[in-house]
Parts: C-alpha cells; structure tokens; sequence
C-alpha cells in the first residue's frame, strides 16, 4: 500500500517537473504587424509600475482639498 | 522577424537561442508591446553556429516583443529570411545580488521605487516635474537640457543643492528602460551616497552597485556610458570608462569593493 503511494507520488512529481520546464518554453508565436501602442492606458499597470505622481496633479488634488468646510452633525462645538 | 512573448510584469530573464550556417550579424530587441518607445534591450551580436542572447529584465510589461533580424537583411519575417533561425525564447528566473544595495537606506529604497516607474514611463510621459511618493526626490523632464540657451549633451544632471534632477526627454526617448535606471542612478549617487559629490567616479560606482544588484543587464550599462562618454570624449571619460569595465567585469567575479 505505502509502495502504491509511493509511485504515485512519484509519478506526480515527474508530470508536475515536465509541465514546469515546458512552461518556461515560450511557444513561439511570430508575428507580423508592430503593436498600436496610441491607446496606452498606464491605469492598467500594476501599482508597482504606474507613472510616478506629476506635480501639477498633486497641487490639483490639494485645490480640491481645500477649502475644507466641515458640517457639525452633532450641533455646537464648544 | 517579431515574436510576442508574455512576460506580465514579471522580473526575468529571456534566453533567446539563435543559429546560423555563416557568420551573420544578428540583432535583438525587445519592446513593450503597449507602452510607447519602451526598450529592454537593443543589441547585435556575430553568430557564426549556435548562439545564446540572455536578456536581463528587472522590469517587464505585460507583453514583450521580441525583435530578431539579421542585419545585413533588415526585420522581415522568418519564410522572408532564411540566413538565421530562432530555436527557442525560454524564460528564467532574474538572478539579483540585493545583498549588496543598502536597502535599509530609506531615501534608497524610495528612489528606486520612484527611479523604476519613471524610466518605465519615461516613453509616455509628458514634461513636467514628477515626485516619489513620499515627495522626497523631484524629477524635472524637461524637453531638452539647456544652459543661456544652449542645448546641453547630457542626458541628466543634479542640482546638488537641491537634490532636484532634471532630464533631457529628447535623449530618454532613445535610452532603453536600463540606460534610462542607469543614469538616474548616478546623479542620485551623487547626492545621496557619494562621500564627495563632485565625484564622477564615485558616482558611477555608487550608482553601478545598485544597478547590478538590481540585475539591470551589463551592457546597457556599458552602452549608456560610451554613449554619455562619446558626447564629451575626454582624458577623463577615458580613464572613468575604464573604471567601470573593471568594476562591472569585478562585480560578475563577486569581488566587489562595497562602498560605505
């Protein structure tokens, strides 16, 4: 029984090492046309990756921060 | 000949294996396939047989092409040039020395998060100042460097009052992503890590240390340098180039002099 799982586990590893180094082979797919790259949209890139803060965009952002107004839902403040 | 190879923002290496029956002059580039005049690599090689591109890249997009021709043919597609055949594109894990970039350092570790997403994006950025996240670094991308009105030839420059570095877009159009990481590093070595901050070489090494450890390839390092270097060929340039050949040669034989 324990010799069974053995093989079993065995051949498991052997499949998983073979579909390993064959996904590091990329398929090589050719092709014939250069990319349209007008429609970038850097808001797909991963956090890691997006295009550092432009200045002018941060002093917008603080505009429309300020002026701040607050409401007091709970009435006077003392 | 074009071949687009998924790389999904990974950090790897693409090891791309040519063969030729003649000597041939084989070119390989790789470029994003969705973001503008973004280059990993442009580079040829004589292949005369079997032979072997490693394509170190510490930053991918989500898409890659790979460019491979001959260049005595140009880019045509592989049933248009038969001098030359592509056996296979494989992907490998990126090997980084991390160890030897100071990362308990906060302004570096936030500089290379900044310096990586602007020389990423430099090909599709507009001109402007852009900041770090922490606002700590300010980089001004001019459309050109000038001086009283004079176009200046180098590609970047610190101010080192300020800590403000400006560069010139018109030359970073035409760096690949790695050129662009090297020389960011450098004028921030400058200020940031150099004992001496008038020191070209120390700035090239400071900057060299973490580009390497990073696992940005050799040769861009040596293409932006002898290219920075041929604008201004000087006794000095000279003797800083070699300078770099050696420590970059010392830093694959890991006998790497470790600034403090």
């Amino acid at each position: 029984m324990i010799k069974d799982k053995r093989i079993i586990y065995g051949i498991g590893v052997f499949v998983a090492l073979i579909v390993f180094f064959t996904m590091k082979n990329v398929k090589l797919e050719e092709v014939t046309t250069e990319s349209d790259n007008s429609k970038f949209d850097s808001k797909t890139l991963p956090n890691d990756l997006r295009p550092p803060l432009r200045v002018d965009d941060i002093s917008q952002m603080e505009n429309l921060a300020s002026p701040r107004k607050f409401s007091l839902i709970g009435g006077k403040s003392r | 000949m074009i071949y687009k190879v998924p790389t999904r923002f990974e950090e790897l290496t693409l090891i791309i294996k040519v063969i030729t029956d003649s000597p041939q002059s084989i070119r390989i580039k790789v470029m994003d396939e969705e973001q503008p005049n973004t280059c990993f690599t442009d580079r040829y090689k004589r292949v005369d047989g079997e032979s072997i591109f490693f394509v170190r890249m510490p930053v991918s997009g989500k898409n890659s092409l790979v460019y491979v021709y001959n260049e005595a043919v140009g880019n045509v597609t592989s049933e248009e040039d038969t001098s030359f055949e592509v056996v296979s594109i494989t992907k490998e894990q990126l090997e980084k020395k991390l160890d030897v970039i100071d990362f308990a350092n906060p302004l570096v570790r936030s500089f290379v998060n900044f310096a990586t997403r602007f020389c990423y994006n430099s090909g599709s950025l507009n001109s402007g100042d852009y900041t770090s996240d922490d606002q700590k670094f300010l980089i001004r991308y001019l459309p050109i460097i000038e001086d009283g009105g004079q176009e200046q030839t180098t590609p970047a420059r610190i101010d080192i009052d300020s800590g403000v570095i400006e560069v010139s877009k018109k030359q970073f159009l035409d760096f690949s992503v790695p050129n662009r990481m090297a020389i960011l590093l450098h004028e921030f070595s400058h200020v940031y890590l150099n004992d001496n901050v008038d020191d070209e070489v120390e700035a090239d090494l400071n900057g060299l240390l973490i580009y390497l450890g990073l696992g940005y390839p050799r040769i861009e390092a040596f293409e932006v340098f002898a290219k920075t270097f041929m604008n201004a060929p000087t006794e000095q340039n000279k003797q800083r180039f070699d300078q770099i050949k050696n420590f970059i040669d010392n830093f694959e034989n890991q006998n790497t002099f470790l600034h403090q």
